[in-house]
C-alpha cells in the first residue's frame, strides 16, 4: 500500500469515528488542526482572541452536526475551507465590514485557490514550528527569544548571563538545524524562485 | 579575509543587521563567490523571517482549549476520567429510561412484554415523594424521578435481568455477558449491549441517549425495527407510529435531574424553563405567555436550588417573568 493510499485508509478511518462521536478521535482532530487554523483564521481577523472562538466553534459545530459530516476531499482543507468560511461571515457581521470589505471581495472570486495555497504555507509553518520545538533547550530558548519575543542578541545575553557571542553561535546553529531538517519545504520555493528569475531575465 | 568571514558569529549578526560596513561588503562578495553559501543564506532567511510570523503560535494553549472545546461537546469532566474509566470496569451501562405517565404499568405488561408472567410475581420500588435510589438483586443502580416507578420479577439475576420502567430512571447496571440487561417502555425495549446511556420523557414517545457506549433500541415485537446507539447519541421511538427518529446529539442536560448540574449554552428561554421543570420534577405551566423572548440564555448551575436559578434568569432578562413554584408545578408568567 502506498504511503498515500494509507493516509487515505487512515483518513477515513479518522473521518469514520468522527461520525460515530469518539472522543479520541475529536481530540485527535483538534490537536492535530488547532494551532495551525487559529493562526490561518487570526489571518482574517487580525485579532488572536477571536480567531480561537472561531476554530473552537467549528471542532463544536462539527460534533454537532457529525451525523451529516460530508468530507469528500481531505480533513485538512476541509477544516481550512471551514474556518475560512466562518471568517468571513464573522468579518460581515463585524463592524469592521467595511475594512475588510474590499479584501473578501477581492478574494472571493476563488477560494478554493486560496485555501489551496495556504495549505501549503501552513505545511511549512507547521514544519517549522516542531522543528524550533524540537531544538536543543538551550539553543530554543535563546532562538525563541530572538524570533518570538523580539529581543537583541545583546538583550538575550544580558538575560541569560551569556556572552554576546554565545548567543550568536546558538542562533545561526539554530538556523543550521532548522535548515537541516526543513529542506524538502525550502527546496520547493528554491524552484519556483528559479522559475521567477527565468521569467525576468 | 573574505574566507573567514563566513563564521556562526557573523552570520547571526548579518541576520542581526549587525555587521559593520565593511564586514557586510566582505559577506556580500563572499556570497556572489559562493554559490552553496548563498543558498544556505538564502534558506536561512526564509526560516529567519517565517519564524518570526510564529510567534501567534505561541499565544495558543492547545491543551487548555482542547478542556474547554470537549466540555462543550459533552464529554464528561476530565477530573474524573480516570475513576470514571475504572467506574466503568465494573459496571456495563448507564442509562436513564423515562415514559409518557399516561400509560399504566398493567397496560404495559398486558401488552407484549414477558410473557407467562403475572402481574404479582413482580416486586415494586417507587418514588412516589421525591426521587429515590435503589438497589437490584445483582447489584445494578436504580435512581428513579419522583413519581416513578420500577418492576422486576422475581427470577430477576437467575434467568433474567428484565426490568419495567414507569417514568424515569437512571441506572448503573453490572456486567454480566450471560443476561442481557432489558428494560422494557411501553412498546420499546432497551437492551445495553455493554455501554451507558440515558433516555428521556416525552409525552408519547420514549428517548434514549447514550452517554457511554453501545445500546440496541427496538421496538419489543418486532426486534427487527431497531436502531443501535453509540456514546453521546440519542433517538426517539414514536409508540404510536412506531417510526424511529433518526439519530441526533445527547441533550446534555439529560441527567441534570439527578446530578443536578446544568449547563445552558444559547439556550432559548422556553428550553431553559422546559428543561428547568424536568429537572426539578414540576410540570411547567406558561399560559400568559405568547412569546418568550428572543435573547438566548447562557450559564452553569450545580446543585443549585431552583428559586436562585429563576432569579438569576430574572437578572438576565430585566424582570420581565414572574415565577410561582408549588409542589408540583413550576408557574412562569410575563410581567407587562
Amino acid at each position: 500500500m502506498s504511503v498515500y493510499q494509507n493516509y487515505l485508509v487512515k483518513q477515513e478511518q479518522l473521518i469514520k469515528q468522527l461520525r460515530d462521536g469518539h472522543e479520541r478521535a475529536y481530540e485527535l482532530m483538534f490537536k492535530t488542526y488547532y494551532k495551525e487554523l487559529v493562526v490561518h483564521a487570526n489571518k482574517y481577523l487580525s485579532d488572536i482572541e477571536s480567531a480561537k472562538e472561531v476554530v473552537q466553534d467549528l471542532f463544536v459545530t462539527i460534533y454537532e452536526k457529525r451525523f451529516n459530516l460530508d468530507i469528500s476531499l481531505s480533513l485538512k482543507a476541509y477544516l481550512y475551507k471551514s474556518v475560512q468560511n466562518k471568517c468571513i461571515n464573522a468579518i460581515h457581521s463585524a463592524k469592521t465590514r467595511e475594512k475588510y470589505a474590499r479584501y473578501v471581495k477581492d478574494n472571493s472570486h476563488e477560494p478554493d485557490a486560496i485555501v489551496e495555497s495556504e495549505l501549503s504555507v501552513s505545511e511549512l509553518e507547521n514544519a517549522l514550528y516542531n522543528a524550533i520545538d524540537g531544538l536543543p533547550p538551550k539553543c530554543r530558548m535563546i532562538f525563541k527569544l530572538n524570533r518570538f519575543e523580539g529581543f537583541s542578541n545583546g538583550e538575550i545575553a544580558e538575560k541569560l548571563e551569556l556572552s554576546k557571542r554565545t548567543v550568536e553561535t546558538q542562533i545561526t546553529k539554530a538556523l543550521k538545524i532548522l535548515r537541516g531538517k526543513l529542506l524538502p519545504y525550502l527546496a520547493e520555493s528554491i524552484a519556483l524562485a528559479f522559475i521567477f528569475v527565468a521569467l525576468t531575465i | 579575509m573574505e574566507n573567514t568571514i563566513y563564521n556562526d558569529e557573523n552570520v547571526a549578526k548579518y541576520f542581526a543587521g549587525e555587521l559593520d560596513e565593511h564586514k557586510l561588503e566582505l559577506m556580500e562578495k563572499k556570497l556572489l563567490n559562493d554559490k552553496e553559501k548563498e543558498k544556505e543564506i538564502s534558506d536561512f532567511s526564509r526560516l529567519w523571517e517565517k519564524s518570526a510570523e510564529l510567534a501567534t503560535y505561541e499565544k495558543i494553549d492547545a491543551d487548555a482549549d482542547w478542556q474547554s472545546v470537549r466540555s462543550r461537546m459533552g464529554f464528561g469532566a476530565k477530573a474524573g476520567k480516570i475513576s470514571f474509566a475504572r467506574y466503568f470496569s465494573r459496571i456495563a451501562a448507564i442509562l436513564i429510561l423515562a415514559v409518557g405517565l399516561a400509560y399504566l404499568f398493567s397496560e404495559i405488561v398486558d401488552t407484549t412484554i414477558l410473557p407467562g408472567r403475572a402481574t404479582n410475581d413482580y416486586l415494586q420500588y417507587s418514588a412516589t415523594e421525591a426521587a429515590g435510589e435503589f438497589t437490584l438483586p445483582d447489584n445494578s443502580k436504580v435512581a428513579l424521578n419522583k413519581g416513578s416507578s420500577l418492576y422486576y420479577n422475581s427470577n430477576y439475576s437467575t434467568d433474567n435481568r428484565d426490568v419495567i420502567l414507569e417514568g424515569e430512571g437512571y441506572f448503573e447496571v453490572e456486567k454480566n455477558k450471560t443476561l442481557p440487561f432489558r428494560v422494557f417502555v411501553n412498546n420499546s425495549t432497551v437492551e445495553v449491549l455493554g455501554t451507558a446511556f440515558n433516555i428521556r420523557p416525552g409525552v408519547k414517545e420514549v428517548t434514549v441517549s447514550v452517554l457511554n457506549g453501545h445500546v440496541a433500541f427496538y421496538e419489543t415485537s418486532k426486534k427487527e425495527n431497531r436502531i443501535e446507539l453509540l456514546q453521546n447519541e440519542q433517538s426517539k421511538f414514536d409508540t404510536k407510529s412506531r417510526v424511529f427518529a433518526p439519530k441526533s446529539v445527547l441533550n446534555q442536560n439529560a441527567l441534570a435531574w439527578h446530578t443536578r448540574r446544568l449547563i445552558f449554552r444559547r439556550d432559548s428561554l422556553k428550553n431553559v424553563f422546559e428543561t428547568l421543570a424536568v429537572c426539578y420534577g414540576k410540570e411547567l405551566e406558561t399560559n400568559n405567555i405568547t412569546s418568550f423572548d428572543v435573547k438566548l440564555f447562557t450559564s452553569e448551575y450545580l446543585n443549585e436550588p431552583l428559586e436562585d436559578i429563576l432569579n438569576d434568569i430574572n437578572a438576565v432578562y430585566a424582570g420581565r417573568y414572574s415565577f410561582r413554584i408549588t409542589d408540583d408545578k413550576l408557574i412562569v408568567q410575563q410581567k407587562n
